[in-house]
């Protein structure tokens, strides 16, 4: 029995010895000019086609280039277009190529490649993945030249521009994906940028070499290995034993570790994710503006954003990112006053001791905590609050759209185009996925009025009275804009930690 | 066992060495010492608790316990939400012990049931609970837990659930090896030769001679029902996080535990002592029901 | 004994049936794969109904499991959702890492409950046995996760000794393996201890040790031999628990293997990968049972696997 038993495990270890490639697991001082970065997310596809996830973009951009190119500080720049024009308030666009780049298998980067991405993109191909919905307006590309490409849209986008920056719209090899097909290219990515695909094993390591030759010039590290830690105390653990120089998606309430470590520093950075408390209407006593405003007033945020989130979180009295095009700055939030809570209780009939539910995402740390504060805050008005925390693929794919919250739910909205345009609609417009109950005509027709042009001012004024309503019903309860967490080695230079996960290692040195 | 002395008479007792017993009666001084602590927190929480264990002061997060920290208001500190641990914790055996017993009591009573029958008779009985437990132990927990809980919703019912339904199957396989064991032996063939009736058999001499083995497992489960609790509020399908569950508490404050160190040693401290509490009055119990060895 | 295969083949089968429809239909009940392929993105009606024509999960219930199945027998599990790739390829991937930490745990478990066990059976209500029987317990009395965080804090991160997670070289394996081997081994000791009492007060003992053999040899000629029967029951009935358990370590460790696998795969309601795993799961489960079963014809030649 036990001479087996130690065979078996001798066995195991060479299995393990043998199987395992052994990844950057090394000290800090002998990683030289590689880095190791550590991330909770495994997104197991790195076809730019295939996926939304924010963990995505880390690698992405490392691999992939878009025509256009947004960088860590959310500006537009060209990127494998030197510039573009439309001579028809959009319904157009001509885009001039850069010359000379190639992909990392030598195919060189012309019209055809951008030709074949947004046929992939648009077809077929691009129907089995989630990307397609975001191009619905681009009709077809032509080729005009080998570096000139036309784009005829179907309608006028006026985040088009801003959207070639988005995953979908990377650039990708067409003799390289037709030869190997979808699947090899979804697990051994090609592109342009300025590192290569090296080796990739599902949920552990993924490692990518610097590209020399790249258009923008050559990196400074020579390499960079991804590994996939799903728990974040691992993440701080691998941080702190000096093994990983970067780690993403910090719990605040591992800051002060990282802050208090003398070789590592904390890095905050404003998000373009708002996290707000919305109503459900149909479900008493929600439906009542007074109960909705007596909940608001009963709940001291600035006081949760100082303690809970250690003051990394800004308050937004709208549910959109100060930075989004259609914020209207005027509207202040309510204040936190117990008093004015328990009268309009008291006005709108709400008797002491009511139950209120509260819906939330359970792998959320952060809200978490802030919502067990919340039962103390609505106690202290009469209201007794029950916390429903729901798994978090079954909250967002059932739970929300289906109406099946408490009277109030959390909600949070990454609106990466910075554009109110790509939220107002989805969550304001009756019978939309994300709005299965509220409904407004004041609130209809400003959409309507925003939808339907191309103008700029006109858009903003509609976006505003928008704004204007929608506080005024109190419908939502926006409480802070997120700050994500990044942790790095202090051998890092040049980092700079990005609003939307989209690491750029380009300019990133060790020390 | 009673078993044994009907059919072939008290044996001779034997001792395995000569050494006086202080493990006996301190495993169940201590045992039951510990689990009564547990049981009274759970009872009279109202009056043993300093604070109501939901009352919040964001002013006072993650303060150390008293004395450390000379004239606080707080025993032994607080949690990340500025509550009263000591009152968290006395509340929390509540649903701990709730979640632990209940699940206990239903899965072994299924389980000890279905390992009896198929046990004992064998063949279409034997052969239909083994494929079910086969069935049970091969349906990864966790996919069961979620199935459960996204179609139910979230709730203590359900995790006590859950729990009921992945677990009898140990005591279906465990019970019905020791009923394979048993059934063959001389005294129940010679009670079969004799003619009593197969219900009396098994209550009365194939039952007992299992207890044993199920009572270990099942204060082993009590305390393991406890962690997987635990385990569940980590993989976020836990229950409402400002009902204290020791559980939660631990899985909550996995993220401090380099900050403030009291958080999750004293949740930690009071799953430790109950499950110690319960594995011992568990061995006195095993002790207890084999007396032909004491 | 071929009949006996034969029947235990049948069930089996039917055992294998009866879990893929029950996941198959349990899973679809959770949540809709396309939704979860948006992750917060903003999905129209159109959008959600074009992936799920992709996917194939607009398909009538029957009609996806009777594909797949008709797969399955040709040795085809199908296709992830999310990665793209086929998901046999996947769990090939997996089954080394995950295989490492169960037999490693189990044999930590084992290398450490046989002797300590035994020592306080034959020590029985000393002082030692207490401490043993006590000591044991500590592995028993914190859930996985928080031991696995508080061994990564202690011997990676103040000590360095080793990597605080991940899946390379032998050095990664101890942590992970020491992690479940205490956890196992709180609950062997005690089976250990308890199955060893109970022989040891066994006539045959008596006649053992009247035909004037050693304590020693008597105990573990006479006493561990018969008292494997609940052992082995129990690492039989571990293995399968092993496989769905190991699911928070390799979380915590971010270890590649296939609980892993099955947590993602559930999170994104990746149908075909959740539906492979628990086949290739259930078959592993059935194929210990089995061995448990005959092996209790060895251990205790009173039983008749056939009667």
């Amino acid at each position: 029995m036990r001479r087996n038993a130690v065979l078996v495990f001798i066995l195991c270890v060479v299995l393990a010895a043998g199987t395992g490639a052994v990844n950057a697991q090394s000290p800090a001082g002998s990683r030289g000019r590689s880095l190791v970065i550590v991330q909770g997310q495994d997104p197991q596809n790195w076809d730019p086609i295939a996926t939304f996830l924010l963990s995505w973009g880390m690698v992405g951009c490392q691999v992939f280039d878009g025509l256009v190119d947004r960088g860590t500080d959310l500006k537009l720049r060209p990127g494998l277009a030197m510039s573009w024009s439309t001579a028809d308030d959009g319904l157009n666009w001509v885009f001039k190529l850069r010359r000379g780049v190639t992909f990392h298998d030598g195919e060189p980067f012309n019209a055809d490649a951008v030709k074949f991405t947004f046929d992939r993109l648009l077809g077929p191909e691009g129907a089995k993945g989630p990307q397609q919905g975001n191009y619905k307006s681009i009709d077809h590309v032509q080729v005009v030249d080998p570096y000139t490409v036309k784009m005829v849209m179907k309608v006028k986008d006026p985040v088009i521009i801003t959207k070639l920056a988005g995953y979908g719209a990377m650039i990708v090899p067409p003799k390289y994906v037709q030869e190997h097909g979808s699947a090899y290219f979804g697990a051994n990515p090609v592109g342009t940028g300025p590192f290569k695909f090296v080796e990739y094993r599902k949920d552990d390591h993924l490692t990518l070499a610097a590209n020399p030759s790249y258009w923008g010039g050559a990196p400074r590290i020579s390499a960079v290995t991804y590994r996939f830690v799903p728990e974040a105390a691992t993440r701080v653990a691998e941080l702190q034993a000096g093994r990983a120089d970067i780690a993403q998606g910090l719990p605040v309430s591992q800051a002060s570790v990282v802050k208090n470590d003398a070789n590592l520093t904390l890095m905050p950075v404003g998000s373009p994710t708002v996290v707000e408390i919305r109503f459900d209407p149909s479900k008493a006593p929600a439906g009542d503006t007074r109960f909705r405003k007596a909940v608001i007033a009963s709940i001291d945020v600035q006081k949760i954003i100082d303690t809970i989130l250690q003051g990394y979180g800004h308050r937004v009295s709208t549910f959109q990112s100060p930075l989004s095009f259609g914020n209207d700055a005027s509207l202040k939030p309510y204040p936190f006053d117990p008093a004015r809570a328990k009268s309009l209780l008291a006005e709108a009939g709400v008797k002491p001791g009511t139950d209120v539910s509260l819906s939330f995402p359970s792998n959320n740390a952060d809200f978490r905590e802030a919502a067990q504060a919340m039962v103390s805050y609505l106690g202290a008005v009469g209201l007794k609050l029950t916390l429903t925390p729901v798994e978090q693929v079954t909250y967002f794919s059932d739970v929300l759209p289906h109406a099946k919250t408490g009277q109030i739910y959390e909600f949070g909205w990454g609106g990466w185009t910075l554009d109110f345009d790509n939220t107002a609609y989805l969550l304001y417009h009756k019978g939309e996925y994300w709005n299965p109950v509220f409904s407004d005509v004041d609130v209809e027709k400003y959409l309507e009025a925003e939808r339907t042009t191309n103008d700029q001012r006109t858009r903003l004024k509609a976006f505003q009275a928008l704004d204007r309503r929608l506080y005024d019903l109190a419908i939502e309860f926006p409480l802070w804009q997120s700050v994500n967490l990044w942790g790095i080695n202090k051998r890092v230079e040049g980092f700079v930690a990005p609003p939307d996960d989209r690491v750029r290692l380009l300019p990133v040195s060790t020390r | 066992m009673t078993a044994t002395q009907a059919v072939s008479g008290p044996l001779p007792r034997i001792r395995v060495l000569r050494r006086r017993p202080i493990g006996f009666r301190l495993t169940l001084i201590v045992g039951l010492g510990f689990v009564a602590l547990a049981a009274l927190s759970a009872l009279a929480a109202p009056l043993l608790a300093p604070h109501p264990p939901e009352a919040a002061d964001l002013g006072a997060r993650l303060l150390p316990p008293a004395w450390l920290r000379p004239g606080a208001a707080y025993p032994l500190g607080t949690d990340a939400i500025g509550r009263d641990l000591l009152s968290r914790i006395i509340y929390g055996a509540r649903i701990s012990l709730e979640v632990g017993v209940l699940s206990v009591a239903a899965s072994g009573i299924a389980g000890t049931c279905l390992g009896l029958l198929a046990g004992y008779y064998g063949g279409w009985w034997d052969e239909l609970a083994m494929r079910a437990a086969d069935l049970q132990l091969s349906f990864p927990f966790i996919l069961f837990a979620i199935v459960v809980i996204a179609v139910l919703g979230p709730g203590l019912s359900r995790i006590v659930l859950v729990l009921a339904v992945t677990q009898w199957a140990s005591y279906a396989r465990l019970v019905r090896s020791e009923t394979l064991a048993v059934r063959e032996t001389d005294y129940i063939q010679a009670a079969r030769a004799i003619g009593l009736a197969d219900r009396r058999i098994i209550w009365r001499h194939v039952l007992p001679n299992a207890l044993g083995a199920v009572s270990v497992l099942a204060t082993l489960s009590v305390a393991n029902n406890i962690l997987l609790e635990a385990a569940l509020t980590f993989l976020g399908l836990g229950v409402d996080p400002s009902i204290p569950s020791w559980g939660g508490m631990l899985a909550d404050s996995r993220n401090y535990i380099q900050t403030a160190w009291w958080d999750s040693t004293f949740p930690g401290l009071a799953i430790m002592l109950t499950v110690m509490g319960f594995n011992l009055v568990g061995d006195w119990l095993r002790d207890w029901l084999t007396p032909d060895m004491a | 004994m071929i009949r006996f295969i034969a029947a235990r083949a049948g069930g089996a089968l039917a055992v294998l049936a009866a879990i893929t429809l029950f996941v198959a239909f349990g899973i679809r009940l959770t949540g809709d794969p396309a939704v979860v392929l948006f992750q917060g993105a903003a999905p129209s009606t159109e959008d959600i109904k074009r992936i799920q024509h992709a996917l194939g999960t607009d398909r009538p219930f029957l009609v996806q499991y009777g594909a797949f199945v008709a797969d399955a027998l040709h040795g085809d599990l199908g296709t992830s959702f999310r990665s793209g790739q086929p998901v046999t390829g996947m769990i090939v991937e997996r089954a080394g890492p995950t295989l490492a930490l169960g037999l490693g745990g189990m044999f930590v478990a084992l290398a450490a409950a046989f002797p300590l066990g035994a020592y306080a059976a034959t020590h029985r209500n000393a002082l030692a046995d207490f401490l043993i029987r006590v000591g044991s317990l500590l592995g028993l009395s914190f859930p996985n996760f928080w031991l696995a965080i508080m061994l990564i804090l202690i011997v990676a991160v103040r000590l360095r000794w080793l990597p605080p997670s991940g899946y390379g070289g032998p050095g990664s394996l101890v942590l992970p393996c020491v992690t479940l081997g205490i956890i196992l081994a709180s609950t062997l000791v005690r089976l250990v201890r308890a199955s060893l009492l109970d022989t040891l007060g066994q006539p045959y003992m008596r006649t053992a040790r009247a035909k004037g053999l050693r304590e020693g040899r008597v105990v573990v000629r006479h006493g561990l031999r018969n008292a494997l029967l609940p052992i082995v029951t129990f690492v039989g009935l571990q293995f399968g628990a092993l496989l769905g358990g190991v699911i928070v370590l390799e979380n915590v460790f971010a270890w590649p293997g296939l609980g892993q696998l099955a947590l993602q795969a559930v999170t994104y309601r990746d149908y075909p990968v959740v539906q492979g795993v628990v086949v290739v799961l259930a078959l592993g489960v059935v194929l210990v049972n089995l061995l448990v079963d005959l092996s209790y014809g060895l251990l205790n030649p009173r039983v008749r696997v056939s009667s």
